[in-house]
């Protein structure tokens, strides 16, 4: 820890008594939670899966703004600056879903020939396809400040920009629908789906899982000491 | 010692943090960096890079969504940022 | 009294803790409504729904005949609006907006200049459409689509790292 010096503890000083007492807006925050609560109880009356995503969904607001994690900064602060505080919260996070995953996964065995979108979760076919489709959102993530959560998190806090951003995707994601058919027909129509629970039983997944998951949590805690030159 | 300010409102990730670093760079030692942000982000990203870099570093929450963040140029410069 | 309130609402939470709770939510929501964690879906719809106002038919493109799980009951419903993928995507706006609320740290910020606008719209169409392709964002493909054993995720992973770190270079020389 390193002792701020006189005068800068002197500036600080004089600006703190310019500004006034901050101005407290948790009024607002308290009415607009109740005004929530009301209409979840309302949706989950009339539709009870609405009203669980619009649940879940604030309670998952409320995380990430009170955790500040942004899922964008998770990746690109392996490259500017070396904080993994977000990463390694993502994975922790992971490790806990996957735990719960396989739980509810396990109540709905998938047979061999199923349709893999009807395993409870988000089981996809990999190949060139998500690799392309992935280092373009890389790209993009950067270029907008922010990815999917981000414009989420970040329209809740007041980032105009960011309506922008939401008009990018819509525009983006409607053309990539309308190209699918070029990347069905070059890629994505022999792609296989690699689900692990085929080739091992769930619970050796889940063990094997949670120790690779644990690997990368140590690794990404290295690699912010080395970059922070706590050593 | 002079003051340099950076107003950084409206800016997003990472831009703030790269500002700074290329600021300090230019800096002369015990020169102190004022940078102005509303990105929540912001204080905290910039807060840990400069204690890893042990450059005395303040934030100061200010009304509405804003923060002010110190960060002094040491007496002797460690290897370059 | 009201002073420490206000401290304590301002703080930001461990990072651990957060974690914990997200992947704990993640969870609930998959047991509870069918469906993991995920926000691009929602946001495809609002475009579908967009387009059907202009008197266009989005549903009829072959892309919607590859995930009948996932768009065929809202084509049935005709629900493009209000569904479960977009009352989702709802939610976690209102809950950002309360805690940020609580935390009094709301602000309107406004759109810096021209550039910052440019960067936000074509990063987001590359986003919009990366997705697409990868059958899912940061969260649907990656955060949801690891913890329901699926290499999808790992590969999104792996790929929006080499992606990011293309991205930060064309950001630093257009700063």
């Amino acid at each position: 820890m390193v002792i701020l010096s006189y005068e800068l503890g002197k500036i600080i000083e004089e600006r703190k008594g310019k500004e006034k007492e901050t101005k407290s807006r948790i009024h607002y925050g308290v009415l607009l939670a109740l005004l929530s609560i009301i209409v979840c109880i309302m949706f989950l009356k009339k539709n009870y899966y609405y009203g669980v995503c619009l649940s879940i969904g604030i309670i998952i607001g409320i995380i990430i703004r009170y955790s500040r994690f942004c899922f964008a900064a998770a990746f690109r602060n392996l490259f500017i600056g070396g904080n993994t505080r977000v990463l390694r919260g993502i994975i922790l996070a992971m490790m806990v879903s996957t735990v719960g995953f396989a739980v509810i996964q396990s109540k709905y065995p998938h047979v061999k020939g199923m349709d893999y979108d009807l395993i409870p979760g988000a089981v996809s076919s990999v190949g060139v396809h998500v690799m392309i489709g992935a280092f373009i959102f890389g790209i993009g993530m950067v270029l907008a400040g922010g990815c999917a959560s981000g414009v989420l998190m970040r329209l809740g806090e007041g980032h105009t920009i960011f309506l922008v951003v939401l008009l990018g995707f819509i525009i983006g994601t409607l053309l990539g629908a309308k190209d699918y058919p070029f990347w069905y027909e070059h890629f994505i129509k022999d792609a296989k789906t690699i689900y692990f629970p085929e080739y091992l039983d769930l619970r050796i997944v889940v063990v094997i899982q949670l120790i690779v998951l644990a690997a990368l949590y140590r690794l990404a805690l290295w690699y912010e000491n080395k970059c922070l030159n706590r050593f | 010692m002079s003051v340099i300010e950076l107003d950084c409102l409206s800016e997003l990730c990472p831009i703030p943090l790269l500002r700074a670093m290329k600021e300090l760079k230019k800096m002369k030692p015990e020169d102190v960096l004022l940078l102005h942000s509303d990105h929540s982000c912001v204080p905290i990203d910039v807060e840990k890079w400069a204690k890893g870099k042990n450059y005395p570093v303040e934030v100061v929450e200010l009304d509405g969504g804003e923060w002010d963040i110190y960060i002094q140029k040491p007496k002797k410069s460690r290897e370059g940022i | 009294m009201t002073q420490s309130i206000k401290k304590v609402l301002k703080k930001p939470w461990p990072f651990w803790l957060g974690g914990i709770l997200l992947g704990l939510a993640n969870v609930i929501l998959l047991a509870l409504s069918g469906i993991s964690w995920q926000i691009t879906s929602g946001f495809l719809l609002w475009g579908v729904g967009v387009l059907e106002w202009f008197g266009l038919d989005p549903f009829s493109w072959e892309y919607f005949s590859h995930f009948p799980v996932y768009y065929n009951p809202i084509i049935a419903e005709g629900n493009v609006f209000l569904n479960k993928y977009t009352l989702l995507n709802i939610g976690v706006v209102i809950g950002s907006l309360v805690a940020t609320l609580l935390a009094s740290q709301f602000k309107l910020k406004k759109i810096k200049n021209k550039k910052q606008l440019l960067f936000a719209l074509i990063g987001g169409i590359m986003m919009g459409y990366g997705s697409r392709l990868a059958a899912g964002c940061n969260v649907g493909a990656f955060f949801s689509g690891i913890p329901s054993f699926s290499l999808h995720g790992w590969v999104f992973g792996a790929f929006a790292i080499l992606g990011t770190w293309v991205g930060i270079k064309i950001l630093v020389k257009n700063i």
